[in-house]
């Protein structure tokens, strides 16, 4: 499947004025500017957060709205204004609503108003890739099962099996074959670990399985 | 909203399934956890309150449990009972990682009971005993139901006096779920075995045919994942489930639904995940997405995007898309 971005080959941006509000030109000494509204989109389409490693993406441009009277920037329907001057702001400006906005779903504190352009939000914003990178690392167990010069095998406690590759992989060296081992993993976006930290070596994989005369069961 | 309302999620967690009904109390019960990479695991995680009512595990298979260990090791979780099958014995030595997890869980208190999973086990019931949810299959009373403990799946139903009932049918057998449910025409029945039974069609189709107008659910919702390589759903399965006027809903996209989504680009039909305060699976491509129902002793409601959702895919699918009635 090919997972490329749409936006990552970005189109040149298209500028249509709008509206022309302004009285026609007055004869005489100049007293005012002339007014006009651009509707322009906006032309970025991953927004880093904090120190990049993290992001934003688009899957559509928002419209950013020049007004020459006000000397403002709006952004919908992210509902963000700023003074033209700051524009360059916008990247974190729509970062830092998305994630207000995002933690108040996740509280289930939405307001209605915040609810409907909630989903005009995320009807733009690739929100399966900005939850995996967001997600905090798990705990699994495995046990290594080979180790090639390509690839680490690792058989996962659900019966699954992977080829670890690339930095994850490293990170299984200390791990000797056939050794089982616990760590705290995050994935990606095709559901293969990107991230392998807090390995544990828990050694022969039988001492970890449950007693096996089914009397756990009976326990309670 | 009602406060004596409750909240049933059924989760998008790609191939797997997984439900959390949020009680009036605010406390929780979870039904299936989803696969090693269930998105369930990053949402408890960050819940300030990780209180679980009852934790039920229709049967072990990855798709349904593999999450748990990862679940289990989550610093503050509290589960007051497990509802579990004992086995499969057979599959090697993984799934006995997965029991050994729940007995350290278990010994160190994380859970306080473990119930074997069986049929007239009730979970929970409402104050005024207008909702119930219980656990209808497997039985193991010998001449009744005499399956193995080892290789079937358990079905629990939510009743709602004056709303419908609410079938979990796990990977069961579509016979069994006919038979277990008790009325006919649930509300909504999540599965089973991720929009294909093992036995339909069987040797005797138009049995399975006169089974499914018979049970007639006036709604299904289908835990299925975009990259499962099971060939799941059954075309005709659904087909024939939303020519019978039945709403179906599917967690992801296939490529029976749509055959260009390999091509085309991995945007989602919806991403209710994100309205809802849900998380998205790693992987897949959202159809539905993860769906909300209200219960209350009186109705039960489906979430406000019903009919948005059908717009969606009918303008991105067409007739291919099997939740699509032919005669639409």
């Amino acid at each position: 499947m090919n997972f490329a971005h749409p936006q990552d080959a970005q189109p040149t941006p298209e500028v249509t004025i709008t509206e022309q509000r302004d009285a026609p030109v007055q004869m005489g000494p100049f007293t005012g500017r002339p007014s006009f509204i651009f509707d322009v989109p906006f032309p970025q389409a991953v927004m880093p957060l904090g120190e990049g490693d993290k992001t934003i993406r688009l899957w559509s441009q928002p419209t950013m709205r020049y007004d020459s009277a006000r000397a403002t920037v709006e952004l919908q329907p992210w509902n963000i204004r700023l003074r033209m001057e700051e524009a360059g702001n916008i990247p974190r400006e729509i970062a830092r609503t998305f994630l207000t906005l995002w933690t108040k779903a996740e509280r289930q504190t939405l307001s209605d108003p915040e609810k409907s352009r909630w989903a005009e939000i995320l009807e733009q914003v690739d929100f399966q890739q900005f939850c995996v990178e967001h997600a905090p690392t798990r705990y699994v167990q495995g046990l290594l099962k080979t180790r090639t010069s390509a690839a680490t095998t690792v058989l996962w406690q659900d019966g699954t099996e992977e080829n670890v590759t690339g930095a994850p992989r490293t990170a299984l060296d200390l791990v000797n074959e056939g050794e089982a081992f616990s760590a705290h993993v995050r994935f990606d976006r095709r559901a293969r670990t990107a991230e392998i930290a807090n390995i544990a070596i828990l050694g022969d994989p039988v001492s970890l399985q449950a007693s096996g005369d089914d009397s756990w069961i009976q326990k309670r | 909203m009602d406060p004596e309302t409750l909240i049933v999620d059924f989760w998008d967690v790609g191939q797997g399934n997984a439900s959390v009904i949020t009680l009036p109390d605010r406390s929780r019960i979870i039904i299936d956890v989803g696969p090693r990479t269930s998105p369930l695991h990053d949402w408890l995680t960050l819940q300030p309150d990780k209180s679980i009512w009852a934790l039920v595990l229709s049967h072990n298979h990855a798709d349904h449990v593999g999450g748990l260990p990862s679940i289990l090791a989550i610093p503050g979780l509290q589960i007051d009972t497990l509802f579990m099958l004992q086995g499969p014995k057979g599959g090697g030595p993984t799934f006995p990682w997965i029991l050994g997890d729940v007995e350290t869980a278990y010994k160190r208190g994380t859970i306080k009971n473990v119930l074997q999973l069986t049929a007239g086990q009730q979970i929970w019931n409402s104050p005024d005993r207008k909702v119930v949810l219980k656990i209808v299959f497997p039985s193991f009373l010998p001449g009744i139901h005499a399956k193995t403990q080892n290789d079937t799946s358990g079905i629990v139903v939510m009743e709602s006096c004056g709303g419908g009932t609410v079938v979990w049918a796990g990977d069961a057998m579509f016979e069994d779920v006919c038979t277990s449910t008790n009325p006919a025409h649930p509300y909504l029945l999540h599965g089973p075995h991720h929009g294909a039974p093992q036995d339909y069609p069987s040797h005797d189709p138009k049995r399975m045919h006169r089974m499914l107008r018979t049970l007639a659910p006036a709604r299904c919702h289908i835990s299925v994942g975009t990259l499962n390589t099971y060939d799941h759903p059954n075309r005709k399965y659904l087909r024939h489930l939303a020519d019978s006027k039945c709403a179906v809903t599917c967690n992801q996209i296939t490529y029976k639904c749509d055959p260009r989504f390999h091509v085309d680009t991995p945007k989602p039909v919806m991403q209710i995940h994100g309205r809802l305060g849900l998380r998205p699976p790693p992987t897949g491509i959202a159809c539905r997405g993860p769906l909300r129902l209200y219960v209350t002793g009186a109705t039960i409601k489906p979430d406000e995007w019903v009919a948005e959702h059908r717009e969606k895919v009918q303008k991105r699918c067409g007739m291919n898309a099997l939740c699509i009635p032919t005669h639409a």
